[in-house]
């Protein structure tokens, strides 16, 4: 019968109380003997050094707790399973009593595992995204995104880079605003391209627009910020495309994938403040928002990245009501993402959204952190709830390829995506991943589109 | 449809400043800067000229403009049918980046 691992608490006296000095001294040196007050059955730890407690049950004192000074010290040992029993049934009378228990459990303890997505490393692959969305089956039936325009409101795509990964990517360059010049298509390979990869997986044959509204000049902010004035000007061009006749569209539907946010609340107004975006839904691009979701468009945001187990060091810690503004918008869908074991990320945000805006954030979960566009180099993931955006995008857009909006408007849309979405309990919304995983080819399915 | 606005920073000038936003409602024809400014009460100096006057709402008659101007900001927020000042925050990308 194995021996049991226990931490006793032993009166003071001159062994335990050099050993717990020498320890303080840097120096390790486990009781020379066995304290006399050592419980019976316990083969005290010779190399385990003393450690001064304040008198259990009591307010800690930490002058108490000195090796100098305290009257009471923890040693380590170990006890045969029969003896632990019966130091455990004598620890409870003790208890009952209201005397001090002596023999406690030492259990193995181990690094709690790191939430999905916490790691850098992919977990899975395109191909795993691919079957996970039904991709073949619904190419198989034409549901590939040809007609369907997908806006990538990101920093920028470089199309030689998707032609490198197999890609043969379709974009109009006529339709763009960019607030640092540039050209359509030919940014630096970042985070716009891997959007527009992602958001290729499901809708290969879509026309992708080109906004590299997070180009910035910000002061303060990195290279890859932006204003929200920029995305507004962004969606004016936009609007200006839907506000024409059908026929006269560049495009059968329009999908806009935003992969961005805000981070934090001191990047706004102050709380209370009318003009602010967060929770506002007079603000200006929370007007236009629902201007273009009532005019035909299908909006996708990102849920962010300020989930509870790894937020995004520009979350300073704020991890609850983290998803604001357009991203908690009620005309758009929000998206939270997962692995491809369809474990949530740790980093995704959870709801609900912002008060103000809509409760039941996000709306929907989708594939994330996987080896994809590795367009930040060999081997490195498409991570963030960024990934899980244009992925969901690139699904509603291949189902757009045979269902326009005049047959069932964006917010219709939205609500048959979350009714075919898998679910991860017996609750129709949690605050993880919304109203569950997005199941496009269920969908696709019972709309009759395959 | 393509626009790019002529934002490009040079070496020596002052970085952006993101401004604020304000609304206001205007029947009829598209709105100018002029007649934009007109109805905030502000020079039109006071708006900035690239962003325009951009419809955010166009069954309502609804119009964005984006104002530089701190004080000009406090002279149209009190005017009947106009709204504001609102926030124009930093935005930035829900994943890594090169630059990060």
């Amino acid at each position: 019968m194995a021996d049991v691992r226990v931490l006793v608490v032993v009166d003071a006296e001159p062994t335990v109380r050099h050993s717990a000095m020498a320890l303080a001294a840097g120096r390790s040196a486990g009781p020379g003997k066995a304290p006399r007050t050592l419980p019976e059955g316990v083969k005290v730890d010779r190399k385990f050094s003393a450690v001064p407690i304040s008198r259990i049950g009591f307010s800690p004192q930490l002058a108490m707790a000195s090796a100098a000074k305290s009257r009471q010290f923890v040693v380590r040992g170990t006890m045969s399973e029969e003896a632990f029993k019966k130091a455990t049934a004598e620890s409870r009378q003790a208890e009952a009593a209201g005397r001090q228990a002596k023999v406690f459990a030492d259990p193995r303890i181990s690094t709690f595992p790191s939430a999905p997505g916490c790691t850098a490393g992919p977990v899975g692959s395109t191909p795993d995204v691919a079957q996970l969305l039904g991709v073949g089956a619904l190419a198989a039936k034409g549901l590939d995104g040809t007609g369907v325009a997908v806006a990538v409101m990101d920093t920028g795509i470089n199309l030689a880079h998707l032609r490198s990964k197999g890609l043969k990517p379709v974009l109009d360059a006529k339709v763009t605003w960019s607030p640092a010049g540039g050209k359509p298509g030919k940014y630096p390979t970042d985070h716009g391209t891997m959007c527009a990869y992602d958001a290729l997986i499901a809708a290969p044959k879509a026309t992708l627009y080109d906004f590299p509204i997070l180009l910035s000049t910000t002061p303060g902010g990195s290279s890859m910020d932006g204003f929200l004035s920029d995305a507004l000007q962004a969606y004016g061009v936009l609007l200006a495309l839907l506000q024409k006749p059908a026929a006269k569209r560049p495009f059968s539907s329009l999908v806009i994938s935003n992969s961005w946010g805000m981070y934090h609340p001191s990047w706004d107004f102050p709380k209370g403040h009318p003009g602010r975006y967060a929770d506002n839904p007079n603000h200006p691009f929370n007007v236009i928002v629902a201007t273009l979701a009532r005019s035909g468009a299908d909006i996708l945001f990102a849920a962010g990245n300020c989930g509870a187990e790894c937020p995004d060091g520009r979350c300073e810690g704020v991890v609850k009501q983290s998803i604001t503004g357009a991203n908690a918008h009620p005309d758009v869908i929000t998206v939270a993402g997962t692995t491809v074991k369809r474990q949530r990320v740790g980093y995704s945000s959870q709801g609900p959204g912002i008060k103000g805006m809509a409760h039941a954030k996000p709306d929907l979960a989708a594939y994330t952190h996987f080896l994809g566009s590795e367009a930040f180099g060999a081997n490195t993931e498409d991570g963030g709830t960024s990934t899980a955006c244009p992925v969901l995008a690139g699904a509603v857009a291949a189902l757009r390829t045979k269902l326009p909006e005049a047959k069932l408007a964006p917010r219709d849309l939205s609500r048959e995506l979350r009714a075919d979405a898998r679910r991860s309990g017996t609750a129709s919304w949690n605050r993880n991943t919304g109203y569950g995983i997005v199941e496009p080819l269920a969908t696709a399915k019972r709309l009759g589109l395959v | 449809m393509k626009r790019t606005a002529k934002r490009t920073r040079t070496a020596g000038t002052a970085p952006r400043k993101p401004g604020v936003l304000m609304t206001f409602e205007a029947k009829g024809t598209a709105p100018t800067i002029q007649s934009a400014a007109r109805k905030l009460g502000v020079a039109p100096t006071a708006l900035d000229a690239d962003f325009g006057v951009l419809a955010i709402d166009p069954d309502r008659g609804m119009f964005t403009v984006r104002v530089m101007d701190e004080a000009a900001v406090q002279r149209s927020a009190v005017r009947t049918g106009v709204g504001g000042p609102f926030s124009n925050p930093r935005i930035a990308p829900f994943g890594r980046t090169r630059s990060r």
